[in-house]
């Protein structure tokens, strides 16, 4: 029983991450129809900047680990959204709809920024220190109490993106420009506008997934690899577009990883995950829920 | 439109010169090798845009290149000595890779196939690390053509690899070729004509598999040594940018490519960090700078400055006063 | 003599072409195509018509093996064809065009008409000669060397059944061929179609709306409603018929 809840716990929490990762990347799909292989670079840099940031407001400033992680998240979030801007107006924004020019670009820009934060932040492995000592413990099992915050926000941010989606006027262009552009603007949808704030909100996810990992997990400027290529499976599972699908998805993935990583090992896991994708594909050629994009 | 007899035979000059200079220049193995990755990168490059003809883009390349490539060394190490045996059944097991993947993933089109062959890359990857008798994640060593064949190793590679090029042309040119065209433009009305739609692009897949599989031969005899880490989606990531970069719309674009990029690899290795700076960047200028890739900068500048036959005749007509 | 019945002073051949029998398309719970009997006989040009939602569309596709049929068989010129897949039917004869985008959009007409001719002739010198046949056959030998894209809706059509042809097929199949055309392009589509009934024995199979038109040219009539076969006959029998008129509400000439 305690580890069934274990897993459960475990999956809980790294799904959540998971799912805002590929929210951010399915969304970006749906909009722009625009295949984002440097999305991972977005997370990357929201949790390097964490990772760099933590300990040196900590230190200057005094106060909580806490305190300094919301600040540093913050700021991470900013400087990230700024690239994504960047990134869409000078590239992206040439390439809508071309699936495989955007992804030649978001290729280019996956090496250059590896490169680049290679550079910047050294090859050396981070640790973000603890934001929030002590664990809980449910039924036996128990999870880390920074865990389960994370897992919170995680939640919450998804709770927070579903209801603008589906309520604001913002939400409600993005999605009837994901649906058809050409339509949505006839119903005065401000189309470039859409599409810029579309790709800043499925960045502004990468960016909180990677700010949000830190504390978790040791940080290089790898990082992001892993949790494109997890990224990408979860979207083609839960089909490129859609959202609920992105949620499903990324659980998914996170049980599977859960479940074969106990039994077996992550390699394993990663294996596993990839046959599932393959055998899914051939039964259900769109995902599970997806629409593909002409 | 280019004229495609002048870029054929330029294609054939500048390879014959090339294999020519190096079989001369062989004390210089740096250049040598360059040579022949290029070639190789040639091939992949050449391989991607083949694909793209039926308007699919093939991440699972890594994975056919990457087997050919442990068939190879396979071979070697249990003795096997004929190259030219070993490389063609390191195609062909290429091609049969590639027939099986084909067979049950081109039903699937678009941004779905391209994932699904990113996968089947990664898992033979990942699967490659848990085979000990491919020497798990060092992979394998030592994988050497004869002593004998020792000197001619670079000019038969790049003979072949030149060889490959020309075939995907010649298949490109063939009415097979204008098959793949129409099932790329409209395949509903290709199966009006009684064609099977997925034969055809099967058919393409497997050439393209064959001849990947043979550069994936010659990556082993070429470096020496081979390990996992080799054969990620990074191999049909950089095909894809080679073909991109040097522009798609001539078989001759991939190549020059290949070439360009390369070089440039080259020339920032060993920095590490700014060599994936570097690439990026290069591939991000081309990207949003010249669409048409490298060759269409070679015809504006050609058309600009009036290269070759044109400006002998850009002369006043005296008799109209016309520029002709 | 009214220039559009000249079709009916040669008597098409009663031996049927195509025998449909049962066929039924069930959608989970929704029956879109149900029980269908008719026949398609060698020589004749027959327009399948009906409001809209009446299957019409769905017919078509089990015909020519785009939809796969729940129940029925059809069986064409003697071999049974239930099941094949569009490229099998094709094969045996049956082409059919599409609504939209019968063509190669980015090719000249004359490669859009060579490729057609892939599997009828071996050599490209061959087929170049016979593209040029069939674009003189279908009016459109002075625009070989226009992309097909870029030529008005009116040739788009009559280079999508130039390309249908080129297979020589016993049956074909056109999907609401004079949609978005205007008079003169419907005129010059449906003298094609007489033309290639009268003079090189084509079976034709229309699926369209535009009533007027399908009444000047065809020699017989299924009726659909509800996925049902509600009426089959010659336009007068179709035209009078009381139940027609009434799925119809009147809409019928």
């Amino acid at each position: 029983m305690a580890l069934f809840v274990q897993l459960a716990l475990n999956t809980l929490q790294a799904g959540s991450v998971y799912v805002l990762f590929a929210l951010g990347l399915t969304l970006i799909f749906g909009v722009m129809g625009v295949v984002n292989f440097a999305h991972g670079q977005f997370f990357a840099l929201g949790a390097l900047l964490t990772s760099v940031l933590v300990p040196a407001l900590h230190d200057s400033l005094g106060g909580s680990v806490a305190i300094a992680f919301v600040l540093s998240s913050v700021i991470s979030i900013i400087v990230v959204l700024a690239l994504a801007a960047a990134a869409y107006q000078f590239g992206f924004r040439r390439y809508l709809r071309d699936m495989v020019g955007s992804f030649i670009l978001s290729v280019g820009m996956l090496l250059f920024f590896e490169g680049l934060f290679l550079w910047i932040f050294g090859g050396v492995p981070r640790v973000v220190p603890n934001i929030a000592p002590g664990e809980l413990r449910i039924l036996g099992a128990a999870i880390e109490l920074q865990r389960l915050i994370v897992c919170a926000v995680a939640v919450a941010i998804g709770i927070m993106l579903y209801l603008m989606l589906g309520y604001t006027r913002f939400g409600r262009a993005v999605r009837a420009t994901a649906e058809d552009a050409g339509a949505a603007t006839l119903q005065g949808v401000r189309h470039k506008r859409t599409l810029l704030y579309g790709f800043m909100v499925g960045s502004f996810l990468a960016a909180v997934s990677g700010c949000l990992t830190a504390p978790l997990a040791v940080i290089t400027p790898s990082v992001g690899n892993d949790y494109l290529i997890k990224g990408f499976v979860t979207i083609i599972i839960g089909g490129l577009g859609s959202i609920p699908g992105a949620i499903i998805g990324g659980f998914a993935i996170a049980l599977l990883e859960s479940v074969v990583g106990y039994y077996l090992d992550g390699t394993m896991a990663t294996i596993g995950m990839f046959c599932v994708v393959a055998v899914l594909l051939l039964f259900r050629p769109r995902g599970m829920l997806g629409h593909v994009q002409h | 439109m280019y004229s495609i007899d002048r870029k054929f035979v330029a294609l054939n000059v500048v390879l014959l010169v090339g294999a020519i200079a190096f079989l001369s220049v062989s004390e210089s193995t740096y250049v040598t090798q360059l040579i022949v990755w290029s070639a190789i990168n040639a091939v992949l490059a050449a391989g991607m845009r083949f694909v793209l003809l039926i308007g699919e883009t093939n991440m699972a390349c890594g994975a056919i290149y990457g087997f050919a490539a442990y068939l190879t060394a396979i071979g070697v190490t249990n003795g096997f000595d004929a190259v030219p045996l070993v490389v063609t059944i390191a195609a062909l097991g290429g091609g049969v890779l590639g027939l099986l993947f084909g067979w049950v993933t081109l039903r699937v089109k678009g941004p779905y196939f391209m994932l699904i062959g990113f996968a089947f890359t990664e898992v033979i990857r990942l699967a490659y690390t848990r085979i000990d008798y491919v020497g798990g994640n060092s992979g394998m060593v030592g994988i050497y053509a004869p002593i004998s064949l020792d000197r001619w190793m670079p000019a038969i590679c790049v003979a072949v690899c030149y060889l490959l090029v020309i075939g995907f042309f010649a298949a490109e040119k063939s009415s097979f070729g204008s098959l793949m065209h129409a099932v790329r433009n409209n395949d509903k009305v290709v199966e009006t004509l009684g064609v099977s739609a997925l034969r055809v692009k099967l058919v393409c897949f497997v050439i393209a598999a064959v001849a990947v599989g043979a550069a994936g031969s010659i990556h082993a005899y070429s470096y020496h040594v081979i390990s996992p880490g080799d054969f990620s989606f990074l191999i049909p990531v950089y095909a894809l940018a080679y073909a991109k970069v040097g522009g798609e719309r001539h078989v001759v674009g991939p190549v020059i490519g290949a070439i360009f990029l390369t070089v440039i690899s080259q020339l920032v290795q060993g920095s590490g960090a700014l060599q994936y700076v570097l690439f990026g960047g290069v591939i991000i200028v081309s990207m949003i700078g010249v669409r048409g890739g490298l060759i269409d900068i070679a015809k504006w500048v050609r058309c600009r400055y009036r290269i070759g036959g044109a400006r002998l005749r850009v002369l006043k007509d005296p008799a109209s006063g016309e520029l002709g | 003599m009214n220039q559009q019945k000249l079709h009916l002073s040669r008597a098409p051949s009663t031996r049927p072409l195509l025998q449909v029998n049962g066929l039924t398309r069930r959608y989970g719970g929704l029956v879109a195509v149900s029980n269908l009997d008719f026949e398609i006989r060698s020589g004749e040009i027959l327009g399948l018509i009906g409001p809209n939602g009446a299957g019409k569309t769905t017919t078509f596709n089990l015909l020519s093996g785009h939809v796969k049929p729940s129940g029925g068989t059809l069986m064409f010129d003697g071999a049974n064809i239930t099941g094949l897949a569009p490229h099998e039917v094709s094969r045996r004869g049956l082409v059919r065009t599409f609504q939209h985008d019968s063509f190669f959009r980015d090719m000249t007409v004359l490669e859009n008409l060579v490729i057609a001719g892939h599997r009828r002739w071996r050599t490209r010198r061959a087929r170049v000669d016979g593209a040029h046949k069939i674009a003189a056959r279908v009016g459109l030998e002075n625009h070989l060397e226009m992309i097909a894209g870029s030529l008005p809706h009116g040739l788009q059509r009559l280079l999508s059944v130039g390309i249908a042809i080129s297979t020589m097929p016993k049956l074909l199949g056109l999907d609401e061929p004079l949609t978005g055309l205007h008079t003169v392009e419907v005129a010059n589509v449906l003298d094609l179609f007489r033309t290639l009934c009268r003079e090189d024995g084509t079976t034709i199979l229309i699926v369209d709306h535009n009533m007027k038109a399908m009444m000047g040219v065809c020699d017989r009539f299924i009726v659909l409603q509800y996925g049902k076969l509600l009426a089959q006959g010659t336009a007068d029998e179709v035209r009078n018929n009381p139940d027609v008129i009434g799925a119809y509400l009147g809409k019928a000439q």
